[in-house]
């Protein structure tokens, strides 16, 4: 008797079959619930950023004899640019110099903006403390934008060696 | 103790919104003494900041001590200008004589020019 299934209707065998696939299949299902988990926490934050660079110093500003017949003698430089960015709204461009302007002599700078508003040209000569050259500047970048530098003497200025000073632009808010 | 940390806090924080960046300017002014009184001039003298003209013939004048002569003298600053005797002007660094008018004489006096810078 034991062993033969040949005296088992059809709906036995269907049961018993499907008692012998559910017998295999139980062990892998116990394998797949066997498992491990980790947690981690990520913290995330955007700092402000603000960076502003610039390409290079200005070419020299030499006034010479050939410019008569004017009181004010003036020569320009726009051959550095500067580039800007920032994820901070309400930025502003400042400039200030290292040491003053020899007298009757005049250091201006102007920043092009396309993305701020620029305060057109601004006397730096004695601009020990910052003054705005470029305002309203919102999140973004502004790339590339022209420097123009004029260095203006009257005429009652003799000559004056080749000096320097240092221009110092700052982004800030 | 605290508010010293609070105030370094807010140090910090102001310099991370900041950024800079510097360019040395070079600069100077290069003149040359009383360029433009060379060309038509056989005498002159210059001294410090100025320069004292003896010519003959005049060609060129600032001020003069001839007493009823005009010159008539340009200048960078003035435009051309009629002088008697001495008159000093303001020649800007520029001057150039256009003419000397002589009416009762016709050989130029000797006079002394002065220009000053």
């Amino acid at each position: 008797m034991s062993g033969d299934f040949r005296y088992l209707d059809c709906s036995m065998k269907a049961k018993l079959l499907t008692l012998l696939l559910a017998s295999l299949l139980l062990p892998i299902l116990s394998v797949a619930q066997v498992g491990s988990s980790v947690v981690q926490n990520l913290t995330v934050e955007v700092k402000p950023i603000t960076k502003i660079a610039v390409t290079g110093n200005p070419g020299a500003l030499f006034i010479t004899d050939t410019q008569v017949g004017s009181d004010v003698m003036s020569v320009s430089d726009d051959n550095s640019k500067y580039s800007m960015v920032t994820n901070v709204d309400n930025m502003k461009i400042v400039a200030s110099i290292n040491n003053e302007m020899p007298t009757g002599t005049k250091l201006m700078v102007r920043l092009e903006s396309s993305s701020g508003l620029s305060n057109g040209f601004v006397d730096v000569s004695n601009a020990r403390s910052p003054v705005e050259v470029v305002s309203g500047l919102g999140k973004g970048s502004d790339l590339n934008q022209t420097i123009t530098y004029t260095f203006a003497a009257n005429a009652s200025v003799g000559s004056i060696n080749t000096d320097t000073r240092v221009v110092t632009l700052t982004l800030t808010n | 103790m605290g508010l010293i940390l609070l105030a370094l806090c807010a140090g910090v924080c102001v310099a991370q919104s900041q950024s800079s960046a510097s360019q040395t300017v070079t600069f100077g002014v290069q003149r040359s003494a009383l360029p433009s009184l060379a060309a038509n001039v056989s005498q002159f003298n210059t001294d410090g900041e100025s320069t004292t003209l003896n010519p003959a013939p005049l060609k060129l004048t600032v001020g003069s001590d001839a007493r009823s002569e005009e010159f008539v003298v340009s200048t960078g600053a003035s435009g051309v200008k009629k002088l008697r005797h001495r008159e000093t002007i303001n020649a800007d660094r520029f001057v150039e004589a256009s003419e000397a008018r002589h009416p009762f004489r016709s050989t130029p006096p000797k006079s002394v020019i002065t220009v000053t810078q």
